[in-house]
């Protein structure tokens, strides 16, 4: 044992933070996915009755399955694109009034805001019987709660993507107008102009690229985030389509037990995607492990 | 200084009351005494379900010390163990490999991450109890800790290390006299994002607590359900206030980038 650790590890105190990590990072991960999949071929668990695929087969002819993942992706995607756009307009143009008293403490206080708070937020506000609707009614524009549209619980996910976009769009701000500055991309963008390139030209072809280009492993994380939330589609999503979390644990939850393979087939689909995608970002060039840039 | 032209100034202006609306209204709410449709404000105010939280011993203020406890005991551990490991970690020849593995669990879907794990829960007699709740927690928070460390272990302070034990300081003096007073601006970062991982958590909350430890989080969902709106926004309020404070002090407590 310790000829094998003497190979492996410096010293004692090497051996202990690297075995922590394995056990609190690693480990919890690896176990998850094996026992998941075990499940899923029927080799452990309540439903186990020896090796088969059938499970795979069923859920992976489940309509819902497919629905609920380009339903993830849907929200993920429109949320992630109008917070960026809305945070580059910020960036460009209200930088100045942002960086300043009160206004500027402001973009803060959203990230004050737990994911399940930002959805009954949403669910009061946007109900027809809630605090848009009233004031609609009171300014006479509607006349009874019906005539409000439907804004949340609906089937395109406008509460949900409103509630993700209220979180995103502060944090994506600050983090642009930080990058702005550290990429020094005013500067660049007057060399720009000396140059002869139009305040539209610096936007495009000088200050939006950079941005994105640098932020892009950011954009991809807080993508995925986006597409594993659990609390804001519970809340403001309907039974059908559901995001690809609340179809989990729905699943894993309902009486009937035949539903819990297709639960964890699910889960490690996600799973799978995930360690994808965050595989794919480890490759850009651009990719740092340092979050306090 | 420069100047902001007016128009958009004002335009900034009614978007930063955007961003300070909800943290009123979920006040007010919380404040009023009846308010539905059609009333566009509550009919009239009382403090009476701020003054019972403090002065009756109510679930909600259970729940409130609940949530302190385990997100004061989640930042602790995942602070300290954070620094610790992360030291070895980026020092290590597979440092890479290290820290591209940290970003798995922290990115992963809290609850999903939790379905999967929940056996293994059961089967250490760590679900439903806040012991469980805690370790699940740790889980994401730990990673995250070590992922924010990992900047901080450069080739400047393993030379300030290395200086030290060459002028005869031990380890524990290395760590009490250079380490850690150098790293104290980002230990409190790191607690404090830790705080709020596990003060903002619910998904693994309900799950591995099996809806048994009810943090503020897991009552805010149970008052919606309920349909106790006003209950609701109490609860939330209390959600927000401690991170509003944090703010106060330092932003950097708060903005901190998770993704």
């Amino acid at each position: 044992m310790k000829i094998f650790g003497k190979k492996l590890f410096k010293n004692n105190t090497e051996a202990i933070g690297i075995l922590l990590f394995l056990l609190l990072a690693v480990l919890p991960l690896v176990l998850g996915m094996i026992y998941a999949l075990l499940y899923s071929l029927g080799l452990a668990g309540l439903m186990s009755h020896g090796f088969t695929f059938d499970y795979w087969r069923e859920a992976l002819s489940d309509f819902e399955l497919w629905f609920s993942l380009g339903y993830t992706f849907y929200i993920a995607l429109t949320t992630i694109a109008l917070s960026i756009f809305g945070a580059l307009l910020l960036t460009i143009y209200l930088k100045k009034p942002f960086q300043q008293g009160w206004t500027g403490f402001s973009l803060y206080v959203p990230l004050a805001f737990p994911a399940i708070v930002v959805a009954f937020l949403v669910f009061q506000l946007g109900t027809q019987s809630g605090f848009f609707a009233r004031i609609l009614f009171q300014l006479g524009f509607i006349s009874q709660p019906s005539s409000f549209p439907e804004l949340v619980n609906d089937p395109l996910g406008i509460g949900i993507i409103a509630a993700h976009t209220f979180m995103a769009m502060p944090f994506l701000t600050l983090y642009f107008m930080n990058l702005y500055d550290q990429e020094n991309i005013h500067d660049l963008s007057q060399v720009a102009q000396t140059l002869g390139a139009s305040r539209i030209d610096q936007t495009r072809r000088v200050v939006m690229p950079l941005l994105l280009r640098r932020a892009f492993p950011t954009l991809v994380l807080y993508t995925i985030f986006v597409m594993g939330s659990y609390e804001i589609p519970l809340i403001l999503g309907r039974q059908s389509p559901q995001m690809i979390s609340v179809l989990v644990i729905r699943k894993l939850r309902k009486f009937s037990l035949a539903t819990i393979p297709e639960a964890y087939i699910t889960a490690l689909i996600f799973m799978v995607i995930v360690i994808a995608a965050l595989v794919i970002l480890f490759r850009s060039k651009k990719f740092s492990y340092d979050l306090d840039q | 200084m420069t100047s902001i032209s007016k128009p958009k100034s004002y335009i900034a202006e009614v978007l930063a009351a955007t961003f300070l609306f909800p943290v009123a209204y979920l006040v007010v709410l919380s404040l009023a005494t009846q308010w539905i449709f059609p009333h566009a404000f509550p009919k009239a105010l009382t403090l009476n379900r701020w003054i019972s939280l403090f002065t009756s011993s109510t679930d909600l203020f259970s729940s409130l010390m609940l949530s302190l406890g385990t997100a004061l005991s989640v930042a602790t551990i995942a602070t300290l163990a954070g620094f610790y490991t992360s030291k070895h970690l980026a020092y290590h020849p597979q440092r890479n490999i290290w820290m591209r593995l940290s970003y798995f669990p922290f990115v992963l879907s809290p609850v999903i991450y939790a379905a999967v794990l929940y056996y293994f829960f059961i089967q250490l007699g760590l679900s439903g109890n806040i012991s469980g709740v805690i370790i699940a927690q740790l889980l994401i928070a730990y990673p995250y800790s070590v992922i924010l460390f990992s900047g901080f272990w450069s080739q400047r302070i393993h030379n300030i290390e290395q200086l030290v034990q060459t002028l005869g300081g031990n380890r524990w003096q290395t760590y009490k006299r250079v380490l850690l007073p150098m790293a104290q601006g980002l230990l409190l970062v790191c607690f404090f994002q830790t705080f709020l991982i596990s003060w903002f958590e619910y998904g693994l909350t309900t799950i591995i607590g099996v809806g048994q430890v009810q943090t503020l989080t897991l009552k805010v969902f149970q008052y919606i359900n309920e349909a106790n709106f006003y209950n609701a926004a109490l609860s939330s309020s209390l959600l927000v206030l401690p991170p509003i404070i944090l703010l106060y002090f330092n932003k950097k407590y708060l903005f901190q980038k998770r993704w």
